[in-house]
């Protein structure tokens, strides 16, 4: 029935010929079958054993089984298709709950800093996304700022995201310099990051007297520093990305932001961002931006920065997550 | 698929052309490193030099696959990488400490006929 795909009348199923291998049960004096089909598929078999009187199962019999088959195949479909779109909209009130918890996990609001202007800004390809940003108060005076990217994108990177971002806000608060923040996260992460995930992560604590601003870079794209007078400068030093080796070292270094000064970090969706003929956005179209970006706003950088990759993308829609996080030291 | 496999020296020369991605061929790419393992291959050379773009997943797939091979004490390493994915690498600090790149397939394939 699997194979042919017809109906079968058999009424004397020990002596039937075709059937002569099979290991009948006693109890079956007479049988007619026909296949239930949707579109050509097989989506059951309806099987009527022993008709009454020990009368033989006729072709109309098997006629009027067809029939019946027919309809209660679409019936069967029909009923499919409910629980199946009943599931679907189970997954997308899941995934709308989650779009909902993960951007209740980024910052609302960018915090108040005297002297300082900050923004921030992650804007996920997918309902839900890998990239994240973070501004953790240390003290009154110390502000840790966050900026990472999990490889992958969706459910899954999103959730190694929340965790990411669970482990380096309760290794910010030890007082810890900088690297060995980066390092205990680190050795946190690798331990529970699949095998081929990864985070790439700027991590830097801004001294909101000084101006002083104490970094590692973990793997990330180089944030610029844009001085007042136009000129740029990128953050380097770091480390391997964050998840992947647990015992790995990471180095540190620190800029002074004068007034009037800059950070502009950033994830990959900025810079790879492509148009149409598969072009992308690339470090230097961004670096004519920051260079002539002129005495604004940190908003302002952020809302300049994400026009111009719109305007590259043109129809191609977006690719990746898109975080920014902008730190100005006021004149 | 934008992968093929071929044998050169004792190596085996998985060449990935045009764009990879992760979440595309992630999941083709780590059963073809555990075909590969599980018929006791050991080697590999994954040839870039026809490969224009990759994705943070795509890093990740290859990662995995170093960790397939190393856990059987083999090895992957990478030969004709073009700048772009280059920079990804030397971004991420995988270059060196993790990975260790090649001019030539020739060339990563004799670094481990020893």
């Amino acid at each position: 029935m699997y194979i042919n795909r017809k109906p079968l009348v058999i009424n004397d199923p020990l002596n039937d010929p075709r059937f002569q291998g099979v290991n009948w049960s006693g109890t079956v004096r007479s049988l007619v079958s026909v296949p239930l089909q949707v579109n050509s598929r097989l989506v059951g078999i309806l099987t009527l054993y022993n008709k009454k009187r020990g009368v033989e199962f006729s072709i109309e019999d098997q006629r009027l089984l067809s029939i019946l088959a027919g309809q209660s195949a679409q019936v069967i479909e029909t009923a499919r298709l409910y629980e199946e779109e009943k599931k679907l909209a189970t997954v997308q009130q899941e995934l709308s709950l989650a779009y909902e918890i993960q951007t209740n996990l980024l910052p609302s609001k960018a915090p108040t800093i005297k002297g300082f202007d900050v923004a921030g800004i992650s804007i996920p390809a997918q309902s839900v996304g890998g990239d994240y940003f973070d501004y953790i108060k240390i003290d009154d005076y110390h502000w840790g700022m966050a900026l990472g990217d999990v490889s992958g994108k969706g459910m899954g990177a999103s959730l190694l995201m929340a965790n990411c971002q669970a482990t380096l806000r309760g290794q910010a608060h030890f007082g810890l310099s900088v690297h060995e923040t980066i390092e205990r996260s680190n050795h946190l992460l690798s331990d529970n990051i699949r095998r081929g995930s990864f985070v790439t992560l700027f991590y830097g604590v801004l001294d909101a007297i000084s101006g002083q601003f104490k970094f590692t870079n973990a793997g990330h794209n180089k944030p610029y520093v844009c001085r007042a007078d136009g000129s740029l400068e990128t953050l380097m030093i770091g480390g391997l990305v964050v998840g992947f080796i647990g015992s790995q070292k990471y180095q540190e270094d620190s800029i002074v932001l004068e007034p009037g000064d800059t950070l502009f970090v950033f994830s990959d969706g900025v810079t790879e961002a492509m148009n149409p003929k598969h072009e992308q956005f690339e470090e230097e179209r961004l670096e004519e931006l920051l260079k002539n970006m002129g005495d604004v706003p940190a908003q302002t950088y952020i809302d300049t920065v994400f026009a111009a990759v719109k305007k590259h993308a043109g129809v191609e829609p977006q690719n990746d997550d898109i975080t920014m996080l902008v730190i100005k030291r006021l004149n | 698929m934008p992968f093929s496999t071929s044998e050169k020296y004792h190596a085996v020369v998985i060449q990935i052309s045009g764009k990879f991605l992760g979440s595309l061929e992630g999941v083709a790419f780590k059963e073809k490193l555990e075909e590969l393992r599980d018929s006791g291959k050991r080697n590999v050379v994954i040839d870039l030099s026809k490969a224009d773009f990759m994705d943070s997943s795509g890093i990740g797939a290859l990662i995995g696959a170093l960790t397939t091979m190393k856990k059987v004490d083999g090895d992957v390493k990478l030969a004709g990488m073009k700048d772009r994915i280059k920079n990804l690498f030397l971004l991420t600090r995988l270059l060196g400490s993790v990975f260790e790149d090649y001019d030539s397939v020739e060339e990563a394939a004799a670094s481990m006929n020893v």
